[in-house]
């Protein structure tokens, strides 16, 4: 009898030790990775979209988690450098383990990630519109492509204010990627662009690229200034005695957020391209307005790239749910044309490209740092990253010259030494 | 056997094949339910007609019954076949107006390839991108009664591509005939989508229902001296019913259960747009 219990005692308590390892690892918190830069010239848009990712984890969390396990939220500072948006997010994925990561602004810092999402076959939500020229089984792009904003918004100004564009943006990707695809379709539907410019990233002095445009005289400046730069073009824009009435700005990269930081008398009657506007009057966008700024403060405002930051978070919570298991494989399936009812309206991934089908918005400013809805599109826009004009062989022939030229970076890093006075000559 | 036992075993039947229609099981097992149930019914209740209905004491004429009957089971053979006729032929209307929705898209992709580059890019896109979506995302949608915002906004993209077309090539004779078949893409679409919600009447099916049973009961009134021939005979009758029944609900919503309107049509034109 004793030769039996000395043999069962062990194996039970063996037993137990192993269920309970089981048990506990089934009701293990689930990490999830959240990099954005928290400082640098992208914080300023940066950093709420960290603030909306994080509320829908809390909303998450609060309700119990999915299929009974809570999140843990794992945050990453990219400091606004793409070196340091690729060292984090292979940290994230190698030490943290994390699920998934919700993160990246500028496509400079997608593209430096890209390779080892790939590599450790691991998933990012990237909440920003793009210049699209890109898909990548580890991507759900949540924010618009190229055909979703910029093109929509471009063909409005065409056929409602005028033929002659001047285009200024930020020297990376993302700007002269979304000019090229501007060109494309302005020479087909018979536009001008009587001016193009890039700006180092950041940049702060912006007297003579306001004088180029204001020489250029254009119907209409489209703009893919992104970061703070923004603030100073607004300024010198002003200062210049350009109203928007003879030349109004349309933005690609400027929401509520970075209006917060100018002075909105300045820039009220320019517009912006979206697909989400704060002010929109949805009682879905309402309460999410509302918990936000209860969350955060009643003077934070809401912005696309935040709304899409949430609402991925919520996407990828019920493909995770769907699928029971939080694996990158199970999960891409489980996002396969699923659905969510967003604050800016229902939203769908896409099965064959993982970006999301969204409407456009254009929006004018208002003295309040708000946005009137202008237009809106008809429907849901079937999101095509790479556009039409050209072919991805094409695109993809830019985007390695743009990428050579630039010295393996993904963007004018030159320029931006420069800017910063790092380069004695 | 004993009366009540005889009873419950009618209605344990009755309601078995009335959860079976509505589960999710194959459609041939729904069929096959559906004619044994009948068949076993139609038995069980012979048995008590013979243990209760007086043949001795029936005092109407066996032709007058004879002629009843008759009448009864013409009137109910015209209804469901009827009923067939009109569930079958909805069933390959609809089969037809897939096939031309189908080569619409193609015709539209094939016109595009004598315009502009950068526009026949758009419409190929388009009309990939709608093929795909009719396949993948609205046929599941339609099989549980609904259609496809996705779809549909596709096709709005498509009409988008034309009603942006630069005012020089509207004169172009593709550009007319294109537009004459994206009029005929969004027709076929809408009596597509209509068809999702084509129903036989409750009204008709209470009837349908209703007088099974009556041509079933009314055989009960005939003996036959032996037993197992009647209860072949009614057995066979009931069965024929049961079937009748059957396909009529599995023709009912052409893109709901096995036998449906499959989209084989857009496959086809989808391989030839990839």
């Amino acid at each position: 009898m004793r030769k039996y219990f000395v043999l069962v005692v062990p194996a039970a308590l063996a037993l137990a030790l192993v269920l309970g390892q089981m048990r506990t690892r089934a009701n293990a918190p689930i990490a999830v990775g959240v990099l954005h830069s928290l400082t640098g010239t992208m914080a300023v848009s940066e950093k709420p979209v960290v603030d909306g990712t994080l509320l829908a984890i809390e909303e998450i969390n609060a309700r119990g988690g999915i299929n009974g396990r809570l999140l843990r939220a794992v945050v990453a500072d990219g400091a606004s450098d793409d070196a340091t948006f690729a060292r984090q997010a292979e940290r994230l994925i190698d030490q943290d383990h994390v699920s998934v990561i919700f993160g990246c602004w500028t496509s400079a810092s997608r593209k430096t990630v890209k390779p080892i999402l790939e590599k450790y076959n691991s998933l990012l939500f990237y909440p920003v519109q793009y210049e699209g020229m890109e898909t990548s089984p580890n991507i759900v792009y949540t924010g618009a492509a190229p055909n979703q904003q910029i093109l929509p918004a471009v063909k409005w100004f065409f056929h409602n204010v005028g033929s002659r564009f001047f285009l200024i943006g930020s020297d990376y990707i993302f700007p002269h990627c979304a000019n090229e695809t501007i060109k494309d379709y302005l020479r087909f539907a018979g536009g001008r662009v009587v001016g193009e410019m890039y700006l180092p990233f950041p940049s702060h002095a912006l007297k003579s690229a306001v004088s180029a445009i204001v020489k250029a005289r254009p119907d209409v400046i489209l703009s893919t200034i992104n970061g703070d730069t923004n603030i100073d073009f607004f300024e010198a824009l002003h200062a210049a005695g350009v109203s928007p009435q003879k030349m109004p700005v349309v933005s690609f990269s400027m929401g509520e957020e970075e209006l917060r930081w100018v002075n909105p008398l300045d820039v009220a009657g320019n517009y912006a391209a979206w697909s989400y506007f704060q002010s929109l009057q949805d009682p879905d966008n309402q309460r999410f307005v509302q918990r936000f700024k209860a969350r955060y403060g009643s003077k934070c405002v809401t912005d696309d790239p935040i709304e899409a930051g949430y609402f991925g978070v919520y996407m990828w919570a019920g493909a995770v749910a769907a699928a029971r298991s939080e694996g990158v494989n199970e999960v891409r399936e489980a996002l396969r044309y699923r659905s969510y009812a967003a604050p800016e309206g229902t939203v769908y991934v896409d099965a064959e490209n993982q970006h999301t089908w969204k409407r456009i918005r254009i929006g004018r400013i208002r003295a309040d740092g708000q946005f009137e809805v202008m237009w809106a599109s008809e429907e849901l826009i079937h999101p095509v990253p790479f556009p039409v004009t050209r072919t991805e062989a094409q695109w993809n022939e830019l985007l390695n010259s743009l990428y050579v030229k630039w010295g393996g970076h993904w963007a004018n890093a030159e320029n931006r030494a420069r800017a910063e006075g790092r380069l004695a000559r | 056997m004993k009366t009540w036992l005889l009873v419950v075993s009618m209605v344990a039947v009755a309601v078995g094949v009335a959860w079976l229609e509505r589960s999710p099981v194959p459609t041939w097992v729904i069929g096959l339910g559906m004619v044994s149930g009948w068949v076993v019914d139609s038995i069980l209740g012979l048995m008590l007609a013979v243990r209760y209905v007086p043949y001795n004491q029936l005092e109407v004429p066996h032709d007058f019954l004879s002629s009843l009957c008759q009448v009864i089971g013409t009137i109910y053979a015209v209804l469901i076949s009827f009923s067939i006729i009109i569930s079958w032929q909805v069933f390959t209307a609809t089969q037809t107006i897939v096939a031309q929705e189908a080569n619409a898209v193609a015709d539209i992709d094939r016109m595009a390839r004598g315009l502009p580059v950068p526009i026949y890019r758009q419409i190929h896109e388009a009309a990939r991108t709608y093929t795909h979506l009719v396949i993948a995302h609205e046929w599941p949608a339609m099989a549980s009664g609904q259609e496809s915002p996705l779809a549909y906004a596709a096709l709005v993209d498509l009409w988008h591509i034309y009603s942006d077309f630069q005012p020089s090539l509207r004169s172009d004779p593709l550009y007319q005939q294109s537009l004459s078949r994206m009029n005929d893409l969004s027709g076929a679409r809408r009596v597509r989508l209509l068809a999702i919600h084509s129903r036989v009447p409750t009204v008709m099916w209470i009837l349908l229902y209703g007088g099974g049973v009556i041509v079933v009961l009314t055989s009960y009134l005939f003996r036959v001296r032996r037993f197992w021939l009647q209860a072949l005979v009614i057995g066979l009758v009931s069965g024929m019913i049961a079937f009748c029944l059957f396909l009529t609900a599995a023709m009912e919503g052409p893109f709901q259960g096995d036998v449906c309107v499959s989209p084989d049509a857009f496959s086809f034109v989808l391989d030839h747009l990839q």
